[in-house]
């Protein structure tokens, strides 16, 4: 009789127990869910609800009856042509930022990377500029681009590179140029702690190996250096380029995308539709385009760029 | 050959790059603090006076700024709104970060590439639809919903790069703990966490940085003047009105850059941990 109760009882349990294997899956589920949770509602979600609204006129006054209205959103856009002109001033800007950005951190880069004196003291002064609040960074330089009294401007009208009283922000090509100068001062240094970290894990006994066969130090930084630091640059410059298309503070608080659109760049545009005009449908539109036009161009670096790998 | 002149020419020429580049870099935060400290009466005389004390230095302006309510309800807002920030990530990102560093499983692969990539979505497209959310859901204008959204953007990198500081700690620890009897989560909190503490300053400073220097979700997600962040707060208050008060601005500009100066100053180490890990190690 016991023996036939124990012979129930013990298959019962077994089908209960857990494996390990399931005990892990449900213990990474558990550890996984916040941050899932917290994705997929204010960015996963956001997401499929802006393209889904971009199809629609999806005003403020519209907003629980929004309504089908067969693409006008992207056709007006194109047909105006304005979605070229936000392409092509935020092209400029990423391309000019990123582009002199890397210069200056690689300049000063390749400065601390050779022996001196006080290397450390250095970086930490170079990195000074990041840690000032991108609010901040806009109204500084506005400040030393005061037409009046701002100090740059002072200087650069003593040199005759400008007149005195220039308005920078408001001139229809330095407002780019006033930008862009504020975002790279902002974003070098970041870009040159990279780089610094990049250029000590090239092995010394490489370019002492070029050294020995004759390569001058250009032809060791092009041949040696730059190859062995492939995929710092790249992640880097990757990362600069999203993070620029995204560049909302500094644009927004100098120039506003002003003077008329001539630095409204994707970020200002969607912004200014959706929270200025109450067009959110077109503002998503902007988002759409700007998410495909990104995704393509990334997915093309990274084939071009494995590609250029495998030269190496 | 490379004789002695040449050499030190040569040292002299990189000096020389040095010290121009570092102007660059420094002159504008030197102004920033030199212009806080004057009149306007002072600031609006050409040709500017360079030095410190060629003008009367005073700290006339910060008394005026501080004693502004205004600006003390936008820097509490902003310090409750990074900190909160900064302790929802911390947590979830070490729980996260932990079952990705230490356990497989299917999509395991697909899920990290997924949240990695949520950084390049463009935010304010994001944000249109996010406030639509937040407003059916009563979240704008709320210190949880702010919280929540800068938690997101701070998220994938928080993620990733405790996974990657997880990866350095052996995994014989947490089978030593398993043997010993310990549960996983306590293996987590008691073992793990206490050995991660230079991973978990950078992951709190980085966040700290982000949430610090948000603008547009604070712009966007709170309407209300006494729940404004102090880069919204500040930005408002010199676009109209006060666009001439040049020494107020900068006062004010200092007033929001310290807290982040003096992380820097105290925590260089980690925060430079925290930015060169991701693509020297990647």
């Amino acid at each position: 009789m016991n023996n036939l109760q124990a012979e129930r009882i013990r298959p019962t349990q077994k089908s209960f127990a857990l494996s390990k294997t399931a005990k892990d899956r449900i213990f990474v589920a558990v550890m996984l869910s916040p941050a899932l949770v917290i994705l997929v509602l204010v960015i996963g979600a956001p997401i499929v609800k802006g393209i889904w609204m971009s199809f629609f006129e999806y005003t403020l006054a519209m907003r629980t009856n929004p309504q089908w209205n067969n693409f006008e959103n992207y056709t007006k856009l194109i047909k105006t042509g304005e979605i070229f002109t936000y392409f092509l001033n935020t092209l400029l800007f990423v391309a000019f930022v990123v582009a002199i950005q890397a210069v200056i951190a690689m300049t000063v880069a390749l400065l601390l990377n050779s022996k001196m004196r006080g290397r450390s003291i250095y970086r930490s002064l170079f990195l000074i500029p990041w840690t000032i609040p991108s609010v901040v960074v806009a109204l500084l330089w506005m400040w030393l681009l005061q037409p009046q009294y701002g100090v740059l401007n002072y200087l650069l009208s003593r040199v005759g590179l400008v007149e005195q009283g220039t308005q920078w922000t408001q001139h229809p090509s330095l407002a780019m140029v006033s930008i862009i100068i504020a975002a790279v001062w902002r974003q070098f240094p970041m870009m040159m702690v990279m780089f610094l970290a990049g250029l000590q894990s090239v092995p010394l006994e490489l370019a002492e190996a070029a050294a020995i066969d004759g390569a001058n130090r250009r032809q060791i930084f092009r041949h040696v250096t730059i190859p062995c630091m492939r995929a710092v640059l790249d992640t880097t410059i990757i990362i600069a380029i999203i993070n620029n298309f995204q560049m909302f503070t500094i644009i927004y608080n100098m120039t506003a995308g002003g003077p008329v659109d001539k630095t409204t760049t994707l970020s200002i545009a969607a912004y200014v539709k959706a929270f200025s005009q109450f067009d959110f449908g077109s503002g998503s539109a902007i988002g759409v385009m700007w998410l495909v036009v990104l995704g393509g161009g990334i997915y093309l670096y990274n084939r071009f760029s494995a590609k250029s790998h495998d030269i190496y | 050959m490379n004789s002695k002149s040449e050499i030190f020419r040569g040292k002299l020429a990189k000096y020389l790059l040095l010290a121009v580049l570092l102007l660059l870099a420094l002159f504008p935060v030197y102004w920033m603090f030199v212009s806080s400290f004057r009149q306007n009466s002072d600031l609006t005389r050409l040709p500017p006076k360079f030095l410190p004390f060629d003008v009367g230095a005073s700290l006339e302006n910060y008394g005026r700024i501080l004693a502004n309510p205004r600006y003390l309800t936008y820097y509490q807002n902003s310090l409750i709104v990074a900190f909160g920030t900064v302790a929802v990530c911390l947590v979830v990102a070490v729980m996260a970060g932990y079952v990705l560093s230490r356990y497989n499983f299917p999509g395991k692969i697909l899920l990290q590439t997924g949240i990695l990539s949520v950084q390049m979505f463009p935010l304010v497209a994001i944000l249109i639809s996010l406030f639509t959310f937040y407003s059916d859901m009563k979240l704008t204008n709320t210190y949880q919903g702010l919280i929540l959204a800068d938690t997101s953007i701070a998220l994938p990198f928080s993620i990733w790069f405790m996974k990657s500081f997880f990866d350095t700690i052996p995994n014989s620890l947490d089978e030593a703990a398993t043997i010993d009897g310990c549960g996983r989560l306590r293996t987590l909190f008691q073992i793990i966490v206490p050995l991660s503490r230079p991973g978990l300053l950078a992951v709190g400073i980085y966040t700290f940085l982000l949430s610090w220097d948000d603008f547009i979700f604070s712009l966007t997600l709170m309407s209300k003047d006494e729940l404004r962040t102090l880069p919204v707060g500040i930005a408002n208050s010199f676009a109209g009105e006060l666009l001439f008060d040049w020494s107020g601005m900068m006062t004010i500009s200092v007033v929001a850059s310290v807290p982040v100066l003096l992380l820097f100053i105290f925590l260089q180490r980690y925060m430079i941990a925290g930015l060169t890990q991701g693509s020297v190690k990647g």
